[in-house]
């Protein structure tokens, strides 16, 4: 009979076949290593009797008023996290208007004035025209200034 | 006439209404499971001063995951199974390493450890000897690995049967046969070597 089997079935019962008793009266190593594992045994019997310590006094109270305030805690946590979410939705939709108006409306600004709007309204070929032609600006109103003038037409009229 | 007293929830009831999140509801729970995990958490991490934080630690863990309860094992079942897993990481998060020596044991311990492992029956220790023993085997647990140390504790001092170890730990019941005759070997491996090396 091999060892390791003869070990696995010492362990496991008490009352040992005449076979595996007759295999720990010929090999030494089995029979030593059934004493060990006997006071092994021995020794965890003991262990098993001694007695756990008792819950202190108002355990299973303390317990459920922890459970409460971590609930608390984790609900305030949850709401935060929605809230923040909402926040960052509604944040995210006032760009993509911001977005979406910044695309559609004329980048020129054709209807800051009305008789611009008009002047639109009648004649379709005007959004090709300069801002200052729109607004009936002759280009030569402040070219010679602007020669002289480095900042351009803006600080010109400005003046 | 009839007794027109309420009758008490079920325990099922209980785990219902803690489903629901009440927790005023987990108190009669705590209270019928309170010994039990009390016990297999002192057996299997050993440590009086940190039982209590332990057990409360499971109980908060189990009220946290009650929703995922099924009701498809026994309740107690279920809790053994949180309460093993964390004194698994416990033990795992606080092991002493395998190669620092852990045997303070007194000369006479040592001595009786010595004349009682020569004898052929171990059986009848006087109370002495159980002592020097317990403390010894204790020590022998607290040096294994964490693994053997749970499925020992469960099947030799918590008297579990395979099949419930193989339940709580979520195994086949070969698988735990396998690991206990390991975890065994190794307890015997360790104790021979104590022996050759003092």
């Amino acid at each position: 009979m091999r060892c390791d089997v003869v070990r696995e079935r010492i362990e496991e019962s008490l009352e040992l076949p005449a076979r595996i008793k007759a295999h720990l009266q010929a090999c030494s190593g089995c029979a030593d290593y059934v004493r060990r594992w006997n006071l092994v045994q021995a020794g965890l019997v003991a262990l098993a009797k001694e007695e756990p310590p008792q819950a202190s006094l108002g355990f299973a109270e303390r317990l459920v008023r922890r459970l409460e305030s971590a609930r608390g805690a984790s609900q305030r946590r949850q709401q935060f996290i929605v809230e923040a979410g909402r926040r960052m939705v509604y944040a995210t939709l006032l760009v993509a208007l911001m977005l979406i108006l910044g695309l559609v409306l004329p980048s020129s600004g054709p209807l800051r004035t009305p008789q611009a709007a008009e002047s639109i309204l009648a004649e379709p070929e005007v959004a090709t025209m300069s801002p200052d032609q729109m607004i009936g600006i002759p280009d030569t109103a402040y070219a010679p200034e602007a020669a002289e003038n480095p900042n351009g037409a803006e600080g010109a009229q400005i003046k | 006439m009839g007794d027109l007293r309420p009758e008490a929830p079920s325990e099922a009831e209980w785990i219902r209404r803690c489903q629901s999140g009440n927790t005023e509801a987990f108190t009669p729970l705590i209270e019928t499971y309170e010994r039990r995990i009390f016990r297999l958490a002192f057996h299997l991490v050993r440590r009086q001063e940190d039982v209590e934080d332990i057990v409360q630690e499971i109980f908060m863990k189990a009220f946290a995951a009650i929703s995922s309860y099924n009701f498809q094992s026994a309740f107690g079942t279920w809790l053994n199974r949180i309460a093993v897993n964390h004194c698994y990481d416990y033990l795992r998060r606080r092991r002493v390493s395998r190669v620092s020596y852990f045997w303070e044991m007194s000369e006479e311990g040592q001595r009786q450890i010595e004349s009682t492992a020569r004898s052929p029956e171990p059986g009848g220790l006087n109370n002495e000897e159980s002592l020097a023993v317990e403390e010894f085997v204790s020590k022998l647990l607290a040096r294994a690995p964490a693994e053997d140390r749970v499925i020992l504790t469960l099947k030799e001092i918590e008297e579990k049967s395979v099949e419930e170890i193989a339940q709580i730990l979520n195994l086949k019941e070969s698988t735990v046969k396998v690991r206990l005759h390991r975890a065994r070997k190794r307890m015997v491996k360790d104790f021979k070597n104590w022996q050759e090396g003092r």
